[in-house]
């Protein structure tokens, strides 16, 4: 309902329940508003958006003052501004760098109010309040700057649900501090600065000054797969200098952390390739576009049919969908593939055959909607940290309860009702488990299980062996709490329940068995297709949900239409030529292929294979095995320092385009800055590049015409029906749009499978659990270990490296080590440490806590100081997905200081896993 | 236990009682020896052999006479002791038992039959006792003498014959309002809170009581926790409430534990807990302890308390009755309030009545104590015939109403009559009803920097005029008081008044500039005493 009220004189319409304060910033009238955030609910502490109201005693913040029908508002009588002119001294007054009687120095909003008050100085004696921090490498923290607005413990309470820093103190002595008045650096703070972005006197400061930027961009953020709206503050000379939250953002509602708030200056850094590379008698060359894209069309076309590509999850849909067109059409082959297969290939695998369709269910709302929230095999806090704040809200705000499944402790452990600790490469057990006691106990969702799936019988006389003392002995977690998740997973407190789960699900010989014992949990239950509940597989690259709905797999057309007759020939029609019907090679087979001989040429695409995949030592012997290697990339990583040619490319920051998000949400990339020296986006080097190998083999290079990547956009919607709905024009006006939207008038898809599967009925598939891994510890090699990630790095740590202040938080590899197996090695905490594996070694520092099970170690993957897990990891794979077994070796761990062992023993196991 | 058997049990009770001694011992009065004399007492007794049972009280009020001993020797023989200190016991005893006091003692406090005759102007006289009526002379750690003097006996006519709306409705009526400061009428808020046909609703009674000056609740709990028990029963019934919070404040100890104690007894007698007086009404207490600071007598930085959070006030609206602990409809009444209930409710279609107020009547004066008088009595009478006026050579100048949240009235303004609401436009408020008598001795300019002072320390910090503001007048009344401003001095601090007073946040702020501002109106002289005579 809207309402009438009059601002100053001006009649103004309000929506019922808006603050005074919104009416006035909307009626484009300025008062001073400190403490009011614009995204947060207000405040009402800095009292200085006080405005006068007919008939009203005193003057009411219009903060937290609603609007009523014929109101009469006043913002700038004498009476108010009186008032609200000593609420101003009275701010100026906390500030000691002011001397009474001289100019005020600049402090943003703070500046704005004063002067718009003539308040030049302010008539009091100001106070020192001494406290200066800049133990965080992005920001310090100035109390002398500070007006205790609140704005900044707002942002890390109620938006990031971190409460690194509070209001201390009371009174006048009240400071904003951490627990224990440490240190920022030394506090849970996760810099993810959004106090920075909050504070409004620039008490909280970032270190990189924001002041010179002259443009703002909004677009998407590059890292994880959660696709958090960022909006780029550029100068002009094509500098990040700053990373603005977007409020509006439906997945992200404001919310950042540290990598997309700071992160993105590897645009920037000077190790962006430039130019196109040749390898001439072993160096690179520079050369000019022409030479290096020619000659990279020669030698693809003389190995045609025996080329491969790997596509690009952190690239565009555009761009993957030039590239597969490109594998398919020009070079005849399917063989086409992306990350997916190292993370949630199984996941995938697992819901294409249970349910038909290979995405999140529902919606990161879901998460907040939830009575029951299950975290398995993930850590979230640190992968997708902004999804993780939804997890805490749950908790915090809406009473959610949460259970952790993890052989390591996570920060969500700490909010978490129950947490259960399992052997590694136990899951299927466990689940099973789980399911045995929904059935026992009735709290199976018959209807569901009647009205919506199949296989029930065959699948429910499948977990017969699975009774709480046998799951207990294999997985190790005590019966009364594998019991006790099971129901609330079946019967959550309220709503229903979210299974979200990662890498520790998948990367295992059994990773495909682990998925479908989850998606039988949730068959069972019903605990699909409604707000509140649904499958989540946290997806880990910003656009790996895109990358493979354009078609950059090898079994798949875009939109994951088959190679089935119809739709080849839909796509032969519209591309005009002839596509390969034979399903190409996934990433597995690829190295395997290379290293056997029969494929010759790679195409890879902002990936780098040599840090990603397991076992490194072998990976390099099968790519160095190739006849050519063409790198597309924007930094010379491993991969590329190996290749024959390397194409620069641009970074995001240096495109247009789109990503699609772990929610299905299709967003809009857009160009900040103009490319990087030579660079050139994917789409339109690939494009070139297709264009002279359709010429060479008489082709129509005219497919491969486009001048923006809007065309190609259109052109891929209108060959796939789940994003038919969705055009460039709507991104811009609507925002993110879910997928599926078959038509233009569709709102987009939050929840799927409301009312059927794509395959109709749901499908329960028996799974047992196998051995637990493809290689277990013995004597010699006596620990697991288990990779993952860090907040402060991403992934391999190639874009991450490239960040000053990542790097300064997180400087090298931490191994994390049980007491028991500390001292069993002789290790002390933070001592350096080497962990070695039948395949390789790496260095690191140790941590000695009981965050990890006896008997196992934790490192991340990314490579930091020359170190990195997949030296170690074994190649192993899951028979289904072929995905590999990142997340279990057996590894040994000694002292740096220690003399080396001389290495012997057999060559690595191979995957035994019963299909 | 339904009502019959609990009542029977307590007549019981009380025929078999006697004799007995209650020693009134509270927070204040184990301060003045009240805590040795109950011991000593109790050794007595039991050294001599009796059976007799000598018992904790609340005070009566009378902080004058503390320590109090009441002896009760028969039905209607009921004596009370004043000034007992421990070398009385022994007299006492003899009194006890003989009936009369030794013609030798040096014992201040005779023994007066109770209640007193021939005080009519005087301190019991000018009273009107209700709240109070029974605090002293009832046993607080058993209900039954709560019971027999007609206890609960309200709340089971009400659980057998009223539905919660009319319960409401009867509250409206009878135009009860709130004893805590703010006088807002309780009905009121409880129909709101029921308007909102959400659930869970919450009711918290406000025993936090912070301020300097008044201590009221804490003599109610003290001395009779079943009728706050009772009081809250009738409030939580009315307003369908599934939780009670009982918040104390956390330096209240005695208080806290005699309710705690009450509330046990309560659950065993099924005056709390499921099924209340065997009707269908559930009643779940919880007590919770103040966390220290005046601000947390603010509702909502309370309600912040209760939570877990940090105890500073959050912004209005929306309010509590539609959204307070936990975003839920929450009613916020004081101990004071609810204990009027049971007394409002028991003659049923009574007329509306302003009732009495307490107030805790400290200073200069002869009489302090904790007094209950009908609204509409003057200052005046409180100061000079409840509590005695000043002791000989003194003179009054004015008094502090409403303690750090009210102001100052000087001596020619005391003929104001206490009743909801401002004394005074210039800051003198009723509050929750604190009266501190002050003459030529002090100067005014230090009783209203005191206050200030009190006020700055207190400043829970979150909004800027009031953690900012507060401090900068106390800074300029010290320079006043040692003479370094001139008039401009007295002109900021009437601005800081108003920009204090209109801009803070949450009432507290909003009323801190009260002593300032009816300090400058009332004893103008003073100020500018401090000011260059020029």
């Amino acid at each position: 309902m809207t309402i009438n009220l009059t601002i100053d004189g001006v009649p103004v319409e309000a929506r019922e329940g808006s603050s005074i304060l919104e009416a006035i910033n909307a009626s484009g009238t300025y008062i001073p508003q400190l403490c009011k955030d614009p995204a947060m609910p207000a405040i009402g502490a800095c009292r200085t958006c006080l405005v006068q109201v007919e008939g009203r005693r005193g003057f009411p913040a219009s903060c937290h003052t609603p609007v009523s029908e014929g109101m009469i508002v006043q913002t700038n009588s004498p009476e108010v501004r009186r008032i609200r002119q000593g609420v101003l001294d009275l701010t100026l007054g906390m500030l000691p760098t002011e001397t009474p009687g001289q100019p005020l120095a600049e402090h943003k909003e703070l500046k704005t109010a004063s002067r718009f008050h003539d308040l030049l100085t302010t008539g009091y004696e100001t106070r020192a309040r001494d406290h200066t921090d800049s133990s965080n490498p992005f920001f310090s923290v100035e109390m002398d700057d500070c007006i205790l607005c609140g704005r900044c413990v707002e942002a890390c309470q109620d938006l990031q649900q971190i409460g690194a820093i509070a209001m201390l103190g009371r009174g006048q002595d009240a400071f904003i501090g951490t627990y224990g008045d440490e240190p920022i650096a030394e506090s849970i703070c996760t810099s993810c600065g959004s106090c920075v972005a909050a504070c409004p006197t620039g008490a909280i400061e970032p270190k990189l000054d924001p002041a010179n930027a002259v443009k703002q961009t909004s677009t998407v953020c590059p890292y994880c797969g959660v696709g958090c709206g960022i909006v780029l503050n550029t100068d002009s000379n094509g500098k990040v200098l700053w990373v603005d939250d977007d409020p509006d953002n439906q997945s992200s509602l404001g919310k950042l952390c540290v990598k997309g708030r700071f992160g993105v200056t590897f645009v920037n850094h000077g190790d962006r390739l430039t130019t196109p590379l040749i390898r001439k008698n072993g160096v690179f060359t520079e050369a000019s576009w022409d030479e290096a894209l020619d000659y990279t069309a020669n030698r693809l076309v003389e190995h045609r049919g025996a080329t491969a590509a790997l596509a690009s999850a952190k690239a565009t849909n555009e761009d993957g969908y030039v590239l597969q067109k490109f594998m398919r059409l020009a070079l005849g082959t399917n063989s086409i593939d992306h990350c997916t297969r190292l993370c949630h290939s199984p996941s995938v695998e697992a819901m294409l055959r249970s349910l038909g369709s290979g995405a999140t269910s529902n919606s990161y709302l879901d998460y907040e909607k939830a009575g029951c929230l299950i975290i398995a095999g993930c850590d979230p806090s640190a992968n997708h940290p902004v999804a993780a704040t939804r997890f805490r809200k749950a908790v915090d705000l809406y009473g959610a309860k949460l259970i952790v499944i993890n052989p390591k402790r996570i920060e969500l452990c700490d909010y978490a009702y129950l947490w259960l600790r399992e052997k590694p490469g136990t899951d299927v057990a466990l689940f099973n488990g789980m399911a045995k006691v929904i059935l026992d106990e009735g709290l199976a969702d018959e209807q569901f299980v009647a009205e919506r799936t199949e296989g029930f019988e065959e699948w429910k006389a499948s977990l017969s062996q699975y009774t709480p003392d046998f799951v207990e002995s294999i997985t190790g977690v005590p019966k009364e709490q594998m019991i006790e998740a099971a129901r609330i997973y079946a019967r959550p407190p309220f709503s229903g329940s979210c299974f979200v789960w990662g890498m520790g699900l998948t990367q295992h010989t059994n990773g495909t068995a682990n998925c479908h014992a989850v998606l039988n949990l949730a068959l069972v239950s019903g605990q699909m297709g409604r707000r509140g509940n649904g499958i989540s597989p946290l997806r880990g690259q910003n656009n790996v949900q895109g990358c493979g709905d354009a078609g950059c797999t090898p079994s798949n057309l875009p939109g994951y239409q088959d190679l089935d007759p119809e739709s080849l020939e839909k796509f032969a029609r519209a591309w005009g030529g002839r596509l390969p019907e034979e399903s190409g090679f996934v990433v597995t087979d690829m190295m395997r292929e290379a290293e056997e001989g029969r494929l010759e040429a790679m195409y890879v695409v902002g990936e780098n294979p040599l840090l990603s995949e397991p076992d490194l030592r072998h990976a390099r012997e099968a790519i160095e095995n190739l006849n050519f290697l063409v790198v597309q990339d924007i930094f010379l990583n491993e991969t590329a320092e190996i290749a024959d040619v390397v194409l620069p490319a641009t970074s995001f920051a240096e495109k247009d385009g789109t990503f699609t998000n772990s929610e299905r949400r299709v967003q809009r990339v857009r160009k900040a800055i103009d490319p990087v020296g030579q660079s050139r986006p994917d789409w339109d080097i690939t494009s070139d590049l297709a264009r002279r190998v359709c010429r060479r083999l008489g082709m129509d290079e005219s497919q491969f015409d486009y001048g923006h990547p809007k065309e190609i956009f259109d052109e891929m919607a209108g060959l796939t029906p789940i994003i038919a709905g969705i055009t460039y024009e709507r991104l811009d006006a609507e925002g993110g749009i879910q997928w599926p939207c078959p038509t233009p008038d569709h709102p987009g898809t939050p929840i799927l499978y409301e009312d059927s599967f794509p395959r109709g009925l749901g499908k329960f598939v028996p799974v047992e659990q196998t051995e637990p891994a493809a290689e277990l510890p013995n004597r010699r090699f006596p620990l697991i270990l288990n990779t993952g990630r860090t907040l402060y790095h991403w992934h391999g740590g190639t874009i991450t490296r490239r960040v000053e202040g990542l790097v300064a938080r997180a400087p090298e590899l931490i191994v994390t080590i049980h007491p028991k197996d500390a001292k069993r090695a002789g290790i002390s905490d933070k001592e350096e440490v080497r962990v070695e594996s039948r395949r390789g070694e790496l260095e690191g520092r140790a941590s000695v806590t009981d965050a990890v099970r006896e008997g196992e170690i934790f490192v991340p993957f990314v490579k930091l100081k020359e170190s990195a897990a997949n030296f170690l990891t074994n190649r192993a794979f899951d028979p289904a997905s072929k995905i590999p077994e990142f997340k279990v070796c057996a590894v040994r761990v000694e002292p740096k200081s220690s003399p080396r062992k001389v290495r012997k023993g057999p060559r690595p196991m191979t995957a035994v896993m019963r299909p | 236990m339904i009502y019959s058997e609990l009542k029977s049990k307590a007549d019981r009770e009380a025929r078999a009682r006697f004799p007995r001694a209650l020693v009134q011992l509270g927070g204040c009065t184990r301060t003045v020896g009240a805590g040795a004399v109950l011991q000593l007492l109790q050794a007595a007794v039991a050294k001599k052999g009796l059976m007799s049972p000598v018992l904790v009280a609340g005070c009566d009020g009378a902080c004058h006479d503390a320590p109090v001993v009441i002896i009760e020797m028969a039905e209607g023989l009921t004596f009370r002791l004043t000034h007992v200190g421990p070398a009385d016991v022994n007299e006492i005893l003899s009194f006890w038992l003989a009936g009369q006091a030794e013609s030798s003692s040096t014992w201040k406090g005779r023994p007066a039959a109770w209640p007193l005759s021939g005080d009519e102007s005087g301190f019991w006289g000018r009273q009107e006792r209700r709240v109070m009526r029974d605090i002293g002379y009832i046993d607080p750690h058993s209900v039954d003498d709560y019971v027999a003097r007609g206890g609960y006996s309200t709340l089971n006519n009400i659980l057998n014959s009223m539905s919660p709306d009319q319960v409401v409705d009867e509250v409206v009526r009878l135009e009860l309002r709130g004893r805590g400061g703010a006088y807002f009428p309780a009905g009121i808020k409880w129909r709101g809170a029921r308007a909102t046909g959400r659930s869970p609703r919450y009711l918290v009674v406000n025993a936090e009581e912070g301020e300097p000056g008044i201590y009221k609740d804490r003599h109610i709990m003290e001395g009779n926790p079943f009728m706050l028990l009772e009081g809250l029963a009738i409030a939580a019934y009315a307003i369908g409430a599934d939780k009670t919070y009982l918040y104390v404040n956390g330096e209240a100890d005695e208080a806290a534990g005699r309710v705690e104690d009450a509330l046990d007894l309560a659950r065993d007698l099924g005056l709390a807990g499921d099924n209340v007086l065997g009707a269908d009404f559930n009643l779940d207490i919880e007590v919770r302890r103040g966390g220290g600071g005046y601000v947390l007598g603010e509702e909502s930085a309370l309600m912040n308390s209760i939570e877990g959070q940090r105890n500073v006030p959050r912004t209005k609206p929306p309010f509590p009755v539609e959204s307070g602990l936990w975003g839920q409809p929450t009613v916020i009444n004081n101990v004071e309030t609810l204990c009027n209930l049971s007394m409002l409710l028991s003659s049923p279609g009574a007329d509306p009545s302003p009732g009495t107020k307490l107030i805790s009547l400290s200073g200069r004066v002869q009489r302090p104590g904790l007094v209950e008088v009908p609204m509409g009595t003057t200052v005046r009478d409180i100061v000079y015939e409840v509590g005695g006026g000043p002791p000989d050579g003194y003179d009054v100048i004015g008094v502090v109403a409403g303690g750090p949240s009210g102001g100052l009235l000087n001596e020619s303004m005391l003929d104001v009559a206490i009743g909801p609401g401002m004394l005074d436009p210039e800051g003198a408020v009723l509050g929750s009803g604190g009266i501190t008598v002050f003459d030529t001795s002090v100067s005014p300019v230090e009783v209203v920097r005191r206050l200030a002072a009190y006020n700055a320390a207190e400043s829970c910090s979150k909004c800027t005029p009031c953690r900012e503001g507060t401090k900068r007048m106390l800074d300029l009344l010290g320079a006043v008081q040692r003479g370094e401003e001139g008039r401009s001095g007295l002109e900021k601090l009437a601005y800081l008044n108003d920009v204090v007073g209109f801009g803070s946040l949450c009432g507290l702020g909003q009323m801190a500039p009260g002593p300032v501002r009816s300090g400058l109106a009332h004893f103008r002289e003073a100020f500018e005493g401090g000011v260059d005579s020029s």
